[in-house]
């Protein structure tokens, strides 16, 4: 893309009332330079900075004294404008920069063939150099301060690896690392802890910990799990044996026969028993003696205590409404605050309802002696329960006397063995139930499903920090690639840029025993000492040169005082070299350098000479033409 | 509008000597001319970071 | 309010209760457990004032087994209460004070919340009653016996 600066022109800014540059010639061409004679106190400065400000779009933040530092002085003018004309290949862009010198605000506009509707507010660059020329540090490089130049040779100055870091972008890497980094960070956030190598293990060091106990519950649960099997089949094979032996006495084994009968039913009957006795305990009068009496005499009382009484306690509510009670007395506010108070003291007619449902019931019920009756049978079953016991024990004693020590042995074993049974379930029930209501005291140590919920969170934990760190590393690996790839680029332009550069000192300067060796930070050049600083100075623009030149766009190039303080050669060498670099250089120069510098111009083609002149307290007014130009000298 | 030959080499040699899957390779190549070009969100980069594969020793230090 | 079951009442129950009542002979409901220790409670006419309950709910009605008490077990909170603030039996209108601080006709245990709180106090008493006084159960059927016999030896109220 080819840009190239047509012109600008100032509006009540400082000492520029109303002044226009024009670059151009015929067919809408622009000049190959543009030398601007702009003495001291015109603004020259302050037309660079106006520029930079346009392309980079810096004026944004400027503070309220920077704006008004444009203002003309002794002037009451409210407003001051700068407009740039630019060209984009063949795209003419008008920017306009406002400065409210009451508000202190500065803004742009912006109007473009291409925009309908004359000026848009904003400042609106073509896409391909949007981030391009929202970059401070670039725009100051082709709009350029000639001390700047200096500094590319300067050995404490990183401005010439600068100037190939902002112009090919590569800074651009570094913003991408920064994301990186920012990415880190929030996973890092969101995992449990700070990710780093350590955190890792001791969470993975948790997971197998849960996981261990989990597994170690399990195998218990196993074993147990078997040892019951084991158990059962032992106390069912000794029951069996017992009863067998006991069979074997047929005499015995009818006896047994009909205790095991006798065991069954008392065992249903006192099932049944149970439940009767329950469902009497369910009422409270069936309890005891004392309950019944209780009801039955808070019965009696409500009757004879005629309770619930009739009146309610809407009857004095409303009554506390009348003036007048029924006996003829009047109610005023304070007999009406006693009936209120009095009122609450007796039940609401709902509540009487109530009540009178309680002195039925109470009332009604008969207490029969069906719990006593039940409590008497249930002794005399579980007294049966121990006979039979001993009748079976007592069988079992009977073969020991005969000699059968076994059948004792047998009965005392399965006994032992069916509480063995008894605490194996219980045991296996707490370690692998999820019922916690009934079972307290469970915890991950102890608890099958408890364990396995603990070592899933384990898990999970050890993953949330495990992948933050994981991504870390990734992260930071891309950093590695991004970073080598940025050195590598960086690198090559280096060589390309000292290459070219050096071709072109090759070309333009006379001695050719300038060439720069290498660029670190600054540019290194070969053999030091015997180069003077003219020639330094060109070097410095030939790197300039070199830098624009390959890149993909074509910028024009804007320089204030590019050899202002050098001597005569120096100012020569400069001169000769600067209008062979850009298809579009634009010279702002004092009258001072016109000697050695400007003089150079003379004898090329394709020129163009302005002289921007002002008495003191007039307005500066803008003389074309080299003859004026030539001749004009400064008030010193 | 592609990135300077410097650049574009500089990525070309990198990649080549990166031990990814060629799927990242490409991914990386692009993800720098994206955002030269000034594309290219966060899920989106976050997306390339995981194609890279760490070995089993990243936890030793 | 509903009724909460007294904190030690789990532990003191835990093996002759089961939910399913696999073998016929143990408690099937929490309420159950509730009802003994109420019982031994108002009989005592002792309450705890900082009854020490579990944080979840029994129930907020009587269980369909319990219906029919529901007169009675309001009958004897007005019976412990009177005996226990020392009314006589003659004094009717503190009687009926009495029933008026507990009584709520929209409620489905013939309780407000007072009432039902108090009964609940009554039940955690009744349950520290029960420990000093009876064996840690093992077999319903014993337990029950001994219940009674505590009952008609006045060992509740004596402990």
């Amino acid at each position: 893309m080819r840009i190239r600066i047509l012109g600008w022109q100032y509006e009540n800014i400082r000492r520029m009332k109303e002044l226009s540059v024009d670059l151009t010639k015929e067919k809408g061409e622009v000049y190959r330079s543009s030398l601007i004679m702009m003495p001291n106190g015109t603004g020259k400065t302050t037309t660079l900075y106006l520029i930079r400000a346009i392309l980079s779009g810096s004026a944004k933040d400027w503070r309220e004294a920077d704006v008004r530092s444009y203002c003309p002085p002794f002037s009451d003018v409210s407003e001051g404008k700068f407009i740039l004309k630019i060209e984009f290949d063949e795209d003419v862009y008008y920017y306009v920069l406002h400065l409210d010198y009451e508000t202190g605000k500065a803004w742009y506009e912006t109007s473009s063939a291409m925009m309908e509707g004359g000026y848009e507010e904003k400042r609106r660059i073509p896409i391909p150099l949007r981030g391009i020329f929202d970059n401070k540090e670039f725009i100051n490089r082709f709009v350029f301060d000639g001390e700047q130049a200096r500094k590319t040779l300067n050995s404490g100055s990183r401005e010439a690896e600068n100037a190939i870091l902002y112009l090919y972008q590569l800074d651009k890497l570094d913003r991408l690392s920064d994301v990186m980094d920012h990415l880190i960070h929030t996973y890092q956030e969101q995992s449990t802890g700070r990710a780093t190598a350590r955190s890792v293990k001791v969470f993975q060091g948790k997971a197998e910990k849960r996981e261990q106990i989990y597994n170690a519950l399990l195998q218990d649960g196993e074993e147990l799990e078997y040892r019951l099997v084991q158990i059962k089949d032992k106390k069912r094979r000794y029951e069996n044996k017992y009863h067998e032996i006991l069979a074997q006495d047929s005499h015995l084994k009818t006896e047994q026969e009909e205790l095991m009968k006798e065991n069954a039913v008392n065992q249903d009957d006192i099932t049944r028993t149970i439940n009767g006795l329950m469902n009497c305990i369910k009422k409270p009068y069936n309890l005891q003696l004392d309950y019944h009496t209780r009801l039955k005499t808070l019965a009696e009382n409500m009757q004879v205590l005629k309770l619930p009484k009739n009146t309610a306690q809407e009857f004095f509510k409303e009554l506390a409404e009348s003036n007048e009670c029924l006996c003829g007395h009047c109610i005023g506010e304070r007999e009406r605050k006693i009936i209120l108070d009095k009122a609450k003291e007796y039940l609401g007619e709902d509540s009487l309802v109530v009540v009178n449902s309680i002195k039925r019931a109470l009332n009604e019920y008969e207490r029969e002696d069906t719990c006593d009756k039940l409590e008497k049978h249930l002794k005399e079953l579980l007294e049966e329960e121990t006979q039979i016991e001993h009748g079976l024990n007592r069988l079992a004693l009977q073969m020991a006397e005969e000699g059968n020590q076994e059948v004792l042995q047998l009965r005392d074993e399965v006994k032992r063995l069916g509480q063995q049974i008894i605490d194996g379930e219980r045991k296996l029930e707490r370690l692998s139930t999820n019922d916690y209501i009934t079972n307290t005291g469970l915890n991950p140590e102890n608890n099958i499903p408890k364990a396995k919920t603990a070592w899933d969170e384990a898990k999970v934990n050890y993953q949330k920090v495990s992948g933050a760190y994981d991504f870390t590393r990734k992260a930071e690996r891309m950093k590695e690639y991004i970073r080598r790839v940025k050195n590598n680029a960086l690198k090559r332009l280096k060589t390309y840029m000292v290459q070219e550069t050096n071709k072109k000192i090759e070309q333009l300067v006379e001695n050719d025993i300038v060439s720069i060796k290498k660029i670190d930070g600054h540019l290194v050049l070969e053999g030091k000492d015997g180069v003077s600083e003219g020639q330094t100075l060109a070097v410095a623009y030939a790197f300039i040169g070199t830098l624009f030149e390959h890149s993909q766009y074509e910028f024009p190039f804007i320089v204030d005082s590019p050899a202002a303080p050098a001597d005569l050669s120096v100012r020569r060498a400069v001169a000769q070299i600067l209008p062979q670099l850009f298809e579009q250089t634009v010279i702002l120069v004092t009258s001072g350098e016109k000697k050695g510098f400007a003089e150079e111009f003379y004898s090329l083609e394709d020129v163009q000479y302005l002289t921007l002149k002002g008495e003191k307290d007039q307005p500066v007014e803008s003389i074309p033409g080299r003859p004026y130009f030539e001749q004009y000298q400064e008030k010193e | 509008m592609g990135l300077n030959w410097e650049l574009q080499d500089a990525v070309r040699e990198e990649t080549d000597s990166m031990q990814e899957t060629e799927g990242f390779k490409l991914r990386f190549t692009k993800l720098i001319e994206n955002y030269m070009d000034g594309m290219g969100s966060e899920a989106e980069i976050a997306d390339i970071i995981d194609l890279i594969e760490l070995t089993g020793d990243e936890y030793e230090d | 309010m509903p009724f909460y079951l007294p904190t030690k009442c789990k532990h003191f129950f835990k093996h002759i209760y089961d939910p399913k009542n696999r073998t016929g002979t143990k408690l099937r409901l929490y309420f159950d457990e509730y009802y003994l220790c109420l019982m031994v409670g108002l009989v005592a006419e002792k309450y705890d004032e900082d009854a020490e309950l579990e944080r979840s709910e029994i129930t907020d009605r009587y269980p369909a087994e319990y219906a029919e008490s529901r007169e009675y077990i309001a009958g004897l909170l007005f019976a412990s209460e009177r005996s226990r603030r020392g009314i006589p039996e003659s004094d009717g209108a503190a009687l009926e004070k009495l029933m008026t601080e507990y009584i709520d006709a929209t409620s489905k245990t013939h309780l407000n919340l007072k009432g039902e709180g108090r009964l609940n106090q009554y039940a955690a008493r009744g349950m520290e009653i029960m420990l000093d006084v009876m064996n840690p159960p093992i077999r319903l059927d014993e337990f029950l016996l001994e219940y009674l016999e505590c009952f008609r030896e006045g060992r509740f109220i004596r402990g």
